[in-house]
């Protein structure tokens, strides 16, 4: 039976339609309507997508499985000369996965923006952005052809950029803001390549006609391991992987909801849908695809060390998406597409978690966000903690939280693909020890030992307020009144809506791990089986009964392992000696972390730096040596020259007249002369 | 429907001539009138316009001058016709600038000027026959050598001296060269007759000699006038004084006629000459690009920001054209024509509109502006992120056209331009953020959009998001003929390249 | 006519040289009534009556259009090319008298001399574009030339006048001599002084030393009338001295006359030996090109900076020459039609503001013209942008078709040469259209003090020992303008405007439509049936 007579295609574009309404209908009522009233119609707008998504869900059940992949055109864009870009959305479980994940999540971090930005000035344009976010991550989980794709992710960015620079008047949100739109760009720039590589040879931009044109290839035929790599660009700058991370950090300048949704959420896991969805061509290019798994395992780890040095709680955070995002992108790089997905969107559940109880904490301290200065939040905001807590052990990887077997899921078919890629799961291990660490280091300092000044003031039943809005980054005073979310902050313990969201979360975090619980059940696995359906190794990798038994095993001790450690270091000694004493002794290496493995140096003195000195010799001495000097000043100067030397013989002598005269009749004379003989 | 080009031709020059005869505050009403009319024309073009058939259409072909070979020859195909519509819009957008805002100073001349010049570029573009194209290609100076001179900014004697003797220098020596294409092409091809007819002389095969050098003699008309790289030393001053509504239509259009002269003249006139310069030419253009963006994020004046962006993007244009055989890089070239030609314009309205709030021209006196400018800062965002081709933009799409078909042909070389890509968004970012984000700049007064500039900019705006949801239109339109211009060039290396990309 | 019948006089062709006596009874007439001293008649008749001689000959020379014959025993052919260049002069003729009708020279020379040189000049010239015989063209040479000095230094009272008529003397009768001892030579060499006999003998002897010398002579001498560098140097001085009116009637018909005998000489005569002398004229028309448009640029005086144009534009024109084709003969007539109109709108403009502005004919005296007095201002720029070649104006044709004519014959050298010196003179040109439209007049301060002194001469100069001439030597001829000039009051100079304003109309007109007189020119190159 069709669900409710509306077919998948209709579905599909319902599920793009609501957020883009949503965008307009709040951008050109926005002088109109009471700016209150548009956060609660962007959320609805994010909510009937995600019905929508559902419907799609249902719909895509009704088919039978071989025939779960529909392409629905919208109409031609650029179709011409060959090239065939149209606006098509493919619908297969994949895709609906995804949008199912992306719209569920958006959703409740609307409703907690909602109340969390209610004394923004920005309010209304806030969820403008959020909404177009919305819309723009969904094309690009849904677009059928690598065009749209492009589309979308350059939306994302986009959408991002503003999103971060949203408090504009921050030189640093701006600077941040650029930062990651240019360095998606170059990421859209990769993408774009790779596309040309693989269309050169398939000619056709249509995903699925493309998928079929994978298997000519030659094994690592050299165009689409070019082609390839040039996908993995794209994929590592939207999903901040090494080297194209370091945009990640700053992102955090934007509003917590953002940073929740974009920058833990959604966009960043961008890169890890990419990969699985090209899987059909880094099957044939395997040499591409080891490299994806070998960078995504080093950022795992390089996230993971810079984490525990950290002092802002955004970043903290920042950091663990980044290294979650690692395992993900080793997993689908190894050909674990299920498990790399399954932790897609469990991540995408504690996580977005975590960042919405860091912002309640930061709402508590008036907006500053370091670690340094917060303390024994636990009795003042009970249920931030808790909701912080789940998180946490998600994050960890603690039985039976979420993370805890999508994470070793990972590890285990990784090990299970056998000679080298065992070390990558072995170093995976070592990574989930260090996301204990810092996990709980993180909140072991913000909610353990003696309460802060505002935490006392919480306890009292007053919410503190500084004396005047800084800039959390650089101190400096916001010059108005666009800066940390209007007057006044808001907290989970006294907002509805927030505690909906942050509840709903909570809930996912602890439950959804049992989608896939190895040996039990399978439900993620064989949903999304008809998409990988021409995978080589989807059914064929399964680790042993054994290999996944020790794994988990090994990843619960590695957990718990770490935030003991993570204990006693943070908690049980008060002053903390221990972890002065240690950071004393190892301060070579804290400074290595604390400057994050100077790769913001490295590229600035690479990359940004000889631009900008090019620019400037061409704007100082170029231009004006050459451009003006030799190729104005040449030709003219020659002219002016000749007339000097004409006006100079312009004697007004009649003597020098004639006798110029009687030169040239002599000259022409000769000439004739010997041209005669 | 018949459609006499010649109306959509005079019709600007004419009416603003007998605007120029009327009282001083009527005066651009004649060239309002005049430009809207030619406007509904291209509008009605681009509704009647039949698609698929590559050839001329709606074409005027009389006799002008026996004596000399030359006809009075008008047509229209999928080259020139998006681009008739994007001179009548942004003239139109101008002369309604300046009837909202006029000039204080002898406004009748100013709007005969501008006619003058809409009917230069408009011949430009519909002259089929060289010497036409040419007498229109060298007329459209003088207007704005007027223009520039009497209603220009600081030092605008010397900036439009300088810039008028130098395209001019290169449009003459193109002079030269159309002469002695018909009559080379007399002489040996198209049995005696002397014609200037483009068609009938790219069918005439001429020898490589003259070939070379007329070419050489083209493309330093086009590549100094659009400018590109070294070419551009007129350029810094001429945009620096150029009265702003004029510099949309200067910066809007008059550079798509040189890259239009590539397509229409040179590729299928001089086939072979094109192939024995390719290379030569894509550098250049290659280092249009990133000089071009290497400047426009180093310059702090907005004028000169975006005029170094302007260089880049002709130089992808450029290479567009050049990815010789490849239908792509030309569909795309003649696409980010238009693109650039729509973007460009409104920008230089934004900078004017900028002007008035911070009282400078240049980005380190502005900042904060947005603060009570939602609606401008959110046009300008807008036109902001077309022009440096956010995908979903049209000027992506024509940029990814370009770059496939350069990708197809020239590997390197478009490897190395998508460093351009990537520059267009900091320049452009950096000019936006600058001016209307971060801290309020001393003496910045923000207030938001007024209707009168409402009228000028939103249409603009509007038209690149249509434009941006369905470029198909123009696409298919020019599809036929630049595949024919295409296959004329491309010769025997074509055939290669389809060998080896089937 | 009563010996008509018993005398048998050669058979004359009255009709054929009707325009010729058409100019001379003008003369005689002219100077008669010249002598009355009413001064109704001197102002006013005089002027009227050299009209009406020159419309007469004009309407003979329509008359006898397409009749082609040669006449005097072959010594002068009054074919098409000889009317159409006599058109030019005629019409330069017609203009120097509109403009010389308020001008002080006519006052100071006598009215009646001076027309009647005027006219003079005329004659000779017909004589000299129609010469087919080496004495005919000797005889129209000096016939042209004498009056010619005597017109450059008829405002008596101005030194530089005087100076300029004897330069003109002193240097033109150098030329005149190099130009008897090539002809001598050629004569000597061909043993012959019909053109058409030449021509049959030139082949004979074409690597004859004597004949080559002759042709160098005979290039030297003509190029020194035409104005071709290096025999150009008399041309700023002159034209910067003479009268403006004059300096208008030389600068176009002067140029013409020579080009006539030019094209008809080596086109005709010695075409012949073509392969040894049009290299030379070619290397000549560079030179020429190249000197006159840098010469010009930086030229405060707005006569010197035409004489360098026109210097400029004889390079272009050689360059019709040297092709020896009737193309070639074609466009060099084309062009010299459209630098009458181009060149007497320039002057005339001049004129107008010589006689309003104490300026004299410096470039500040057209600052701020565009704002106050469009009818000048237009004139004088659609002149400047139809020297320059620029679209939509005639000289943008004629430069067309000298380069059709150039490349035609494989000498696209030079016309490439011919388009980067209108390059280069976009430089003065433009200069002039910048002060006539982007300069307010008080931008002047600076060079009325230079200026200013050079130009009060015709008021307070010193008389120079010379002086007195006609009997009202003594009253101030200036005094009109100079009382104009101090009340602020527009001077009344409906013929100068007009004329300005037609010549104009006429350059922009023939730049949108030139067939009408590029069918002029193709019946005129038609005439030289030697060429193909």
């Amino acid at each position: 039976m069709r669900s409710a007579g509306v077919s998948l295609e209709t579905y599909g574009w319902l599920v793009l339609a609501f957020p883009l309404a949503g965008t307009v209908l709040i951008a050109l009522s926005s002088q109109l309507l009471p700016s209150k009233l548009h956060g609660y119609v962007g959320t609805l707008a994010i909510a009937l997508s995600f019905l929508s998504a559902i419907g799609a869900l249902f719909a895509l059940l009704d088919l039978g499985p071989e025939e779960r992949q529909v392409v629905s055109v919208g109409w031609d864009y650029a179709n011409t000369v060959g090239v065939d870009a149209q606006l098509s959305l493919l619908l297969d479980p994949l895709s609906v996965f995804m949008s199912l994940v992306v719209s569920g999540v958006s959703t409740l971090i609307h409703l907690y923006a909602v109340s969390y930005m209610a004394s923004d000035r920005g309010y209304t344009r806030f969820f403008a952005y959020l909404n177009f976010f919305v819309f723009s991550m969904l094309l690009l989980v849904l677009a059928g052809n690598f065009f749209l794709l492009i589309v979308g992710w350059a939306f994302v960015g986009a959408a991002s950029y503003l999103l971060i620079s949203f408090w504009y008047r921050r030189t640093t949100a701006t600077a941040a803001g650029i930062k990651a739109f240019v360095i998606n760009v170059v990421g859209d720039v990769g993408l774009v390549l790779g596309t040309y590589f693989i269309f050169k040879h398939t000619g056709t931009l249509d995903f699925v006609a493309a998928f079929e044109g994978a298997g000519e290839f030659a094994r690592n035929d050299g165009d689409l391991v070019a082609g390839c790599l040039l996908l993995l660009v794209g994929a590592f700058a939207k999903s901040a992987q090494i080297p194209f991370h370091t945009w990640l950090p700053d992102a955090m300048e934007g509003p917590t909801p953002v940073s929740a949704l974009i920058h833990a959420a959604t966009m960043v896991t961008a890169g890890v849908y990419l990969i699985a969805r090209m899987h059909p061509f880094f099957e044939q290019a395997p040499a591409a695809a080891d490299v994806g798994a070998i960078l995504g395992c080093a950022t795992l780890l390089v996230a993971a060390t810079i984490a525990l040095v950290v002092t802002d709680l955004k970043r903290v955070i920042a950091y663990s998406t980044m290294s979650q995002i690692g395992y993900m992108i080793m997993g689908v790089c190894s050909a674990a597409y299920s498990a790399g997905l399954f932790h897609l969107m469990t991540h995408a559940f504690f996580k977005a978690l975590l960042f919405m109880a860091a912002g309640s904490v930061i709402a508590a301290m008036a907006g500053d966000q370091n670690l340094d200065r917060m303390s024994g939040f636990r009795k003042a905001m009970p249920f931030t903690f808790a909701c912080m807590a789940i998180g946490g052990l998600a994050l960890a990887g603690v039985p039976p939280f979420a993370g805890f077997f999508s994470k070793d899921e990972i590890i285990s078919l990784v090990i299970a693909r056998g000679d080298w890629h065992v070390v990558l799961g072995v170093l995976g291990f070592a990574g989930s020890f260090l996301t204990a660490v810092y996990t709980w280091r993180m909140i072991f300092r913000a909610f353990y030992g003696p309460p802060v000044e505002p935490a006392l003031e919480l306890e009292g039943g007053h919410l503190h307020h500084a004396p005047e809005h800084t800039n959390p980054a650089t101190g400096e005073v916001e010059d108005t009144d666009v800066g940390f979310p209007g007057a006044d902050h808001h907290v989970a313990e006294r907002e509805w809506s927030m505690k909906v969201a942050m509840g709903l979360l909570a809930l996912g975090a602890t439950v959804a791990g049992f989608l896939q619980v190895p040996q039990v059940t399978h439900v993620l696995h064989d949903f999304l089986e008809p998409t990988f359906a021409e995978s080589r190794f989807y059914e064929a990798l399964e680790p042993s009964g054994a290999l996944t038994l020790t794994s988990l095993a090994v990843g619960a001790l590695l957990a718990l392992g770490g935030i003991a450690l993570a204990y006693a270091l943070w908690v049980t000694d008060e002053e903390r000696r221990r972890v002065t004493a240690l950071r004393g002794r190892l301060s070579g290496l804290h400074g290595f972390l604390a400057r994050k493995w100077y790769f913001d140096d490295l590229i600035d003195t690479v990359v940004v730096r000889p631009f900008a000195m090019f620019g400037r010799f061409a704007r100082d001495v170029f231009e004006r040596v050459v451009i003006n000097g030799v190729f104005v000043g040449g030709p003219s100067g020659a002219v002016r020259a000749g007339s000097a030397a004409v006006r100079a013989a312009q004697s007004g002598f009649v003597r020098y007249y004639a006798a110029l005269l009687l030169v040239g009749v002599t000259a022409l004379g000769l000439y004739f002369l010997i041209a005669a003989s | 429907m018949t459609i006499h080009l010649s109306f959509l031709l005079f019709f600007p020059v004419v009416l603003a001539t007998l605007g120029a005869f009327m009282p001083r505050g009527l005066a651009p009403v004649g060239l309002l009138a005049g430009s809207l009319v030619s406007l509904v024309y291209a509008v009605l073009l681009l509704f009647d316009f039949e698609t698929g058939t590559g050839g001329l259409q709606y074409v005027t072909d009389d006799a002008w001058i026996e004596e000399l070979g030359v006809r009075y020859m008008l047509g229209i195909d999928g080259l020139n016709l998006w681009l008739v519509g994007l001179t009548t819009l942004l003239f139109a957008a101008s002369a309604l600038w300046i009837t909202l805002r006029p000039p204080p100073d002898r406004p009748n001349l100013y709007a005969f000027h501008l006619g003058l010049a809409e009917t230069a570029v408009l011949g430009a573009f519909l002259a089929q026959d060289l010497i036409l194209f040419v007498l229109f290609f060298d007329l459209m100076l003088v207007p704005f050598y007027f223009l520039i001179g009497q209603w220009g900014g600081p030092d605008r004697v010397a900036a439009t001296f300088k810039l008028v003797v130098y395209t001019l220098a290169g449009s003459l020596l193109m002079l030269a060269a159309a002469v002695a294409t018909g009559v080379t092409a007399a002489a040996d091809g198209t049995g005696g007759d002397l014609t200037f007819s483009i068609a009938r002389l790219s069918e005439a095969q001429l020898d490589t000699g003259p070939q070379r050098w007329i070419f050489v003699a083209f493309a330093l008309a086009f590549l100094i006038k659009m400018p590109a790289f070294p070419f551009h030393g007129w350029m810094p001053d001429g945009y620096r004084t150029m009265p702003l509504p004029v510099l949309a239509v200067f910066s809007g259009v008059l550079s798509k006629v040189a890259a239009y002269g590539f397509l229409r003249v040179v590729l299928p006139i001089l086939p072979d000459a094109s192939e024995d310069f390719q290379l030569v030419i894509l550098l250049l253009a290659l280092a249009s690009v990133l000089y071009g963006s290497a400047q426009a994020f180093t310059q702090t004046n907005t004028r000169l920001i975006l005029g170094y962006s302007s260089v880049a993007q002709l130089g992808f244009i450029v290479l567009g054209i050049f990815a010789l055989g490849e239908a792509a890089g030309a569909q795309g070239a003649l696409l980010q024509m238009v693109n650039h030609g729509l973007v460009v314009a409104p920008l230089f309205f934004i900078v004017a509109l900028l002007q008035e709030r911070t009282g400078s021209e240049d980005i380190r006196d502005m900042g904060g502006v947005a603060f009570r400018a939602p609606v401008l800062s959110t046009l300008f965002l807008i036109v902001a992120l077309a022009t440096l081709a956010m995908p979903g933009s049209a000027n992506f799409a024509g940029e990814f056209l370009i770059l496939l078909g350069l990708f197809n042909s020239e590997l390197v070389i478009a490897i190395i331009a998508f460093t351009g890509v990537a520059m267009a968004s900091v320049y452009m970012l950096r000019a936006f953020i600058r001016a209307v984000h971060n801290r309020v700049g001393a003496g910045v007064k923000s207030f938001d959009l007024s209707v009168r500039d409402g009228a000028v900019l939103v249409p603009l705006v509007l038209a690149i998001v249509a434009f941006a949801v369905y470029p198909q239109q123009a696409l298919r339109h020019s599809e036929a003929t630049v595949e024919q211009v295409v296959a004329a060039p491309a010769g025997a290396d074509a055939v290669a390249q389809n060998g080896a990309a089937p | 006519m009563i010996f008509a019948a018993d005398v048998s006089g050669p058979t004359i062709d009255w009709m054929a040289i009707s325009p010729l006596i058409a100019l001379l009874g003008g003369v005689c007439v002219v100077l008669m009534t010249g002598l009355m001293r009413a001064p109704f008649v001197r102002h006013t008749l005089v002027a009227l009556l050299t009209l009406v001689a020159l419309g007469v000959a004009g309407g003979l020379v329509i008359a006898t259009w397409g009749d082609n014959v040669s006449v005097i025993s072959g010594a002068l052919a009054m074919d098409d090319l000889t009317l159409a260049l006599t058109l030019i002069f005629l019409a330069a003729a017609a203009s120097c008298v509109l403009l010389s009708w308020r001008a002080v020279a006519p006052r100071e020379a006598g009215h009646g001399e001076y027309y009647a040189l005027l006219l003079t000049v005329v004659l000779g010239m017909v004589v000299l574009a129609g010469a087919t015989n080496l004495v005919s063209v000797f005889v129209g040479y000096e016939l042209l030339s004498i009056p010619l000095y005597v017109l450059c230094a008829t405002e008596m009272r101005r030194a530089t006048s005087l100076e300029s008529g004897l330069k003109y003397l002193i240097v033109g009768s150098v030329g005149s001599a190099t130009l008897l001892y090539g002809l001598a030579f050629v004569y000597g060499a061909t043993g012959a002084t019909d053109f058409g006999a030449i021509a049959e003998g030139v082949d004979a002897v074409r690597t004859d030393v004597l004949l080559l010398t002759g042709l160098a002579l005979v290039i030297a001498g003509l190029a020194f009338k035409a104005s071709v560098a290096p025999f150009h140097q008399w041309t700023p001085d002159v034209y910067e001295g003479a009268p403006t009116a004059i300096t208008a009637f030389m600068a176009v018909a002067t140029k013409a006359a020579a080009f006539g005998v030019l094209v008809r000489f080596f086109d005709v005569a010695v075409i012949g030996a073509s392969g040894s002398w049009a290299p030379a004229l070619a290397a000549l028309a560079v030179v020429t090109i190249l000197v006159g448009n840098v010469g010009a640029i930086g030229q405060s005086s707005l006569k010197r900076l035409l004489a360098y144009s026109s210097v400029a534009q004889a390079g272009y024109m050689l360059a019709g020459v040297v092709v020896t084709t009737q193309l070639g003969a074609r466009a060099v007539v084309f062009y010299l039609a459209v630098y009458l109109f181009m060149n007497v709108a320039a002057f005339a403009v001049i004129v107008a503001r010589e006689r309003e502005t104490g300026l004299g004919d410096d470039i500040s005296s057209l600052y701020g013209l565009g704002a106050d007095r469009p009818l000048l201002a237009w004139p004088m720029t659609i002149a400047m942008l139809s020297l320059a070649g620029f679209p939509a104006t005639a000289g943008f044709f004629g430069k067309v078709y000298l380069i059709d004519a150039a490349v035609a014959n494989a000498y696209a050298w030079l016309g490439v040469a011919i388009v980067i010196g209108s390059a280069i003179s976009l430089a003065y040109y433009l200069r002039v259209v910048a002060a006539v439209w982007m300069r307010a007049p008080d931008e002047r301060v600076v060079a009325v003090g230079a200026a200013g002194a050079a130009a009060v001469g015709p008021g307070a100069g010193a008389r120079p020992a010379i002086a007195g001439g006609s009997v009202e030597a003594s009253e101030d001829p200036d005094a009109v303008a100079a009382e104009a000039r101090l009340s602020g009051r527009r001077l009344q100079q409906p013929e100068v405007v007009g004329l300005a304003v037609v010549c104009a109309a006429a350059s922009l007109f023939l730049g949108i439509y030139p067939s009408p007189l590029l069918d002029l020119a193709r019946d005129a190159g038609a005439a030289l049936t030697n060429l193909f």
